[in-house]
């Protein structure tokens, strides 16, 4: 009863506008309170849950995104592929695809892609007759590539919730991350033979040369993330602050990036940090609140009442990630769930690693729908559009990626397949 | 109220708040924590007991102030945990203090503990009520260590707790921070050479997949101490004594079921090619060693606790 | 679905840039964004450092790691309130595609009350921590415990007057009004950066 009437009143203060990390710190508050807890356990709880070492990689990875962004390096890649792609029909929808693929392995999170390359290619597609929601769409979409790409914020996340790998969880999204940007070009290729006012743009060898010239050293931002990690150099957070030194250093010397920018490159990151983070620390209060209800305890004896099979838990993962991802944060339902799903999952021998990938990807595809859609939003901000425009033109793209989402299910070895030939 | 609000009915009831950070198949909370929930609510009464195992309401360091504020009646913690209130109590999991897991329990029994105890009471408002070793601290490393000498050159991580970095001096090994959720992929990476920790860490973490060696070395007797909040004085008499039996039954159990774990993990891992065990370690060295860096170093309140529990060595 | 795009086309008349609520938000804003950063600047470093030690012939700092733990505190609850006031908090936007312009103002009202009530509660925790704090000290560094709310405590008062003053905007100029008190713009919900 208690936990129906804590959900209620967050579920009405969601839809009253009070922001996700309030809607949850304000009823978990009056339940401290009307269960008689002492003043200041609330604060103590989200403090110490914010106060994690492996949490410590958001603020670095997100700098290192807001760093990349300023330093030119989409505009950058954005050439390099047009150049590649120049005479291909329906090049652009291509190029948006492999710009975010190159961009997602310096970005974490989707939206801080989407709000990159959404403002440099849709213009640009639109100029050259590519219809608006195809644009949207696949500027939308293929920005879903960089969370799950490592470096990738909500994969940090998980894996401190979880007590799992970060190397590991990392390295076992790559394929997927790879298996997106191929379903989302399946759906370029059909899509675009249905415009005939596209233009293309020429193509030649030494345009090739000249923008790929400017595109090895960023490129070698994710060699040294990920190389180091797996090499043994440094681990996983300590990787997001070299990588972003790197990125800073790179900015510098391409004159894209001024020492009196950081401040406010500082600030950026600082804002989306503090959001995500807040979100976390309430989630955390959320989370205290359900271990002394026994919501873990109910919600695994529910689950396993419906099955045991493995793939079947896994199906249910998956529907209750596409679920909650459509109204809730993502980062919000990973440290609500993943405490509850893992024991679960331990339980029926479900790999931690294919858990947290398809929790991932299944949690991203809600920053494309309405009404929490956080990608939906930025585009339409930064580009002037109904929201609903956007969300028409990302709808053909979801396609894949529940496609991919069944796949992790069904054939796990997707997942598992590099992790186990890094031997992690 | 203290009990975290639990009710408190008129009849005398009380249902106290148990948390700790271990799995439910760990020993603290098979041979421990259950063994203490069905002792004091068999015993009748009117006590009754709600475990939360695996950190659920919050990380290992952290529930320390929920115990004082009273939000948590009984928790486990690590002596060196314990230090964050009371800097003395942290030579509890000093290396080399405690003969084995049975001297450590028999200490707190002891009135050689009184003055410790009493001091870390007064200082953090948590009362200590039994003790108990989860296992012996020993190496993992991917050569073996055998002597002091054998550390020269390894990059070994220590908790980053000051009696574990004071333990690091003392044993002649050059610390180096790595946080426990990073420290499997900084083994199998070679971030770091090893690594020290019980048998049942050691197997948690599935480190045998990453080392080669694990010397025997049980440096520290990783304790934890049955902490208690501000509960324990609206208890009644009866109340009281049947708490407190409950946690000496705990404590015998303890010692019998770590040894137990200990035995079957260190048969899988001889039968198995996973790690190779270092049963010759030269722990007279090591004790020597880290005896003579105690007395040296240490003052004041801190060699007060060290004298103390070594005194109270047969 | 159809939800209305740039909420900022419904303009109120917001408070004269230049103004002296105006100017004060500006400068508290400084203040709380300055600490925030350096904050992140403390983290960055700090891992550097710690990556960097493990080559080079020095000890190890054991306190690097719990003082980069706590300045992800510090920057989080210290940015909390100007992300009221750049509506920086992600939220659920339904209620913006309401046709009437009276009853998306008395949601926006609500939803900063609530904020304000409820950032009054936190700070309330935070004062308690600080005040009665017990001999508590961090593992590391020993930094009584209470210093890790200092910051904290700050962040929430400016959410709880921020919000005030977000919704006291809403209620006399409109929707618009509320979020033109800051001119930096952020990332969440829609307003991007340029
Ligand atoms: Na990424
Ligand atoms: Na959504």
């Amino acid at each position: 009863m208690t936990i129906v009437l804590l959900l209620i009143s967050i579920a009405v203060l969601l839809l009253l506008r009070v922001p996700v990390a309030y809607a949850f710190l304000g009823p978990g508050m009056v339940y401290l309170i009307a269960t008689g807890q002492s003043v200041g356990l609330a604060m103590r709880l989200i403090a110490e849950d914010t106060a994690s070492f492996p949490l410590l990689a958001v603020p670095l990875f997100v700098l290192l995104g807001s760093l990349a962004a300023h330093a030119g390096i989409a505009e950058r890649l954005f050439d390099f592929a047009l150049a590649l792609m120049g005479r291909v029909r329906g090049g652009l929808g291509y190029v948006s695809i492999g710009v975010s693929l190159g961009f997602s392995w310096m970005s974490g999170s989707a939206v801080a892609d989407a709000a990159a390359l959404g403002k440099v290619q849709v213009p640009e597609m639109v100029r050259r007759g590519y219809s608006r929601p195809f644009s949207l769409g696949v500027v939308g979409s293929s920005a879903l590539i960089a969370p799950v790409m490592p470096p990738s914020i909500p994969a940090v996340i998980f894996a401190g919730l979880g007590a799992v790998s970060t190397g590991a969880l990392f390295a076992a999204s790559v394929v997927p991350a790879f298996l997106m940007a191929a379903g989302l070009t399946i759906v370029v290729f059909i899509l675009v033979r249905r415009q005939p006012d596209i233009q293309n743009v020429g193509f030649s060898w030494a345009r090739v040369a000249e923008t790929g010239k400017k595109v090895v050293a960023p490129l070698f931002a994710p060699v040294i993330i990920l190389g180091g990690i797996l090499g043994g150099f440094f681990t996983p957070t300590e990787a997001a602050g070299v990588g972003a030194l790197y990125i800073l250093i790179l900015g510098l010397c391409y004159r894209t990036m001024k020492v009196r920018d950081l401040p406010r490159i500082f600030v950026e990151t600082v804002m989306t940090t503090s959001a995500i983070m807040l979100i976390v620390a309430s989630a955390a209060l959320l989370g205290y609140v359900f271990a002394r209800e026994r919501v873990p305890q109910d919600l695994a004896t529910l689950m396993l009442g419906i099955s045991e099979d493995p793939t079947v838990f896994l199906l249910l993962v998956a529907l209750l990630m596409l679920v909650l991802g459509t109204v809730v944060d993502a980062v919000a339902i990973l440290v609500l769930t993943v405490p509850m799903l893992m024991p679960i999952a331990v339980d029926l021998g479900v790999d931690p690693i294919a858990l947290g990938v398809l929790m991932i990807i299944s949690l991203m595809i809600g920053l494309l729908t309405p009404p929490v859609g956080t990608v939906l939003f930025v585009l339409s901000s930064t580009l002037k559009v109904p929201v609903g425009e956007v969300f028409r033109g990302c709808l053909p793209f979801l396609v894949p990626l529940v496609a991919i989402c069944l796949l992790v299910i069904f054939v796990p070895d997707v997942v598992l397949w590099l992790p186990g030939l890094l031997d992690l | 109220g203290g009990s975290g609000g639990e009710a408190e009915g008129g009849d005398g009831n009380v249902e106290l708040t148990f948390a700790h950070s271990y799995t439910q198949d760990q020993p603290p909370h098979r041979c421990g924590a259950q063994v203490i929930k069905e002792e004091a609510e068999g015993a009748d009464v009117g006590l009754t007991v709600e475990i939360y195992d695996s950190s659920q309401l919050g990380g290992d360091a952290d529930r320390i102030a929920s115990v004082a504020s009273g939000d948590i009646d009984i928790d486990l913690q690590g002596a060196s945990a314990l230090s964050a209130l009371h800097t003395p109590i942290g030579m509890v999991d000093a290396a080399y203090v405690f003969e084995d897991g049975q001297h450590l329990t028999d200490f707190f029994r002891s009135e050689a503990s009184d003055d410790l105890v009493g001091a870390f009471e007064e200082a953090s408002q948590v009362n200590v009520l039994g003790a108990w070793s989860i296992g012996a601290r020993h190496f993992t490393a991917n050569s073996p260590i055998r002597t002091p000498e054998d550390l020269d050159g390894l990059r070994m991580r220590f908790p980053g707790s000051p009696q574990f970095l004071q333990n690091a001096e003392a044993l002649g090994a050059a610390a180096t921070e790595v946080a426990y959720e990073e420290l499997y992929l900084a083994l199998q990476q070679g971030t770091v050479d090893g690594q020290e920790n019980p048998l049942t860490n050691i197997d948690s973490q599935n480190m045998a997949e990453v080392q080669d060696y694990l010397s025997l070395s049980g440096h520290s007797l990783n304790s934890n101490l049955i902490v208690v909040g501000p509960v324990w004085d609206e208890l009644d008499a009866e109340q009281q004594e049947a708490l407190q039996a409950a946690i000496a039954t705990a404590e015998d159990r303890m010692v019998e079921c770590v040894a137990e774990a200990e035995e079957e993990l260190l048969n899988e891992y001889r039968s198995g090619d996973r790690i190779e065990i270092v049963d010759d370690v030269d722990v007279e060295a090591f004790q020597e060693r880290t005896d003579a860096w105690y007395r040296e170093n240490l003052e004041g309140e801190q060699l007060a606790a060290f004298e103390a529990i070594r005194g109270s060595a047969e | 679905m159809d939800q209305q795009s740039a909420p900022t086309d419904r303009e109120g008349a917001p408070p004269t840039p230049g103004g002296t609520l105006h100017r004060i938000i500006k400068a508290v804003t400084a203040v709380e964004l300055g600490l925030a950063a350096l904050a992140l600047l403390i983290i960055f470093v700090l891992i550097l450092v710690q990556a960097g030690q493990r080559y080079l012939p020095v000890d190890g700092w054991a306190w690097t790691g719990e003082l980069a733990r706590f300045s992800l505190v510090w920057m989080t609850f210290t940015a909390a309130g100007v992300l009221v006031s750049r509506d920086g908090h992600i939220a659920l936007q339904v209620v913006d595609t309401l046709k009437s312009e009276r009853a998306v103002r008395a949601v926006h009202v609500f939803a900063d009350l609530a904020m304000a009530v409820i950032a009054v509660l936190f700070a309330r925790e935070c004062w308690t921590l600080i005040a009665d704090a017990g001999a508590l000290r961090s593992p590391s560094m020993r930094m009584p415990m209470a210093w890790l709310y200092v910051l904290p405590l700050l962040g929430f008062v400016s959410t709880a007057i921020r919000s005030l003053v977000a919704g006291w905007l809403v209620l006399c100029h409109g929707v618009g009004a509320e979020h033109d008190t800051d001119s930096l713009a952020v990332p969440v919900n829609r307003e991007v950066q340029p």
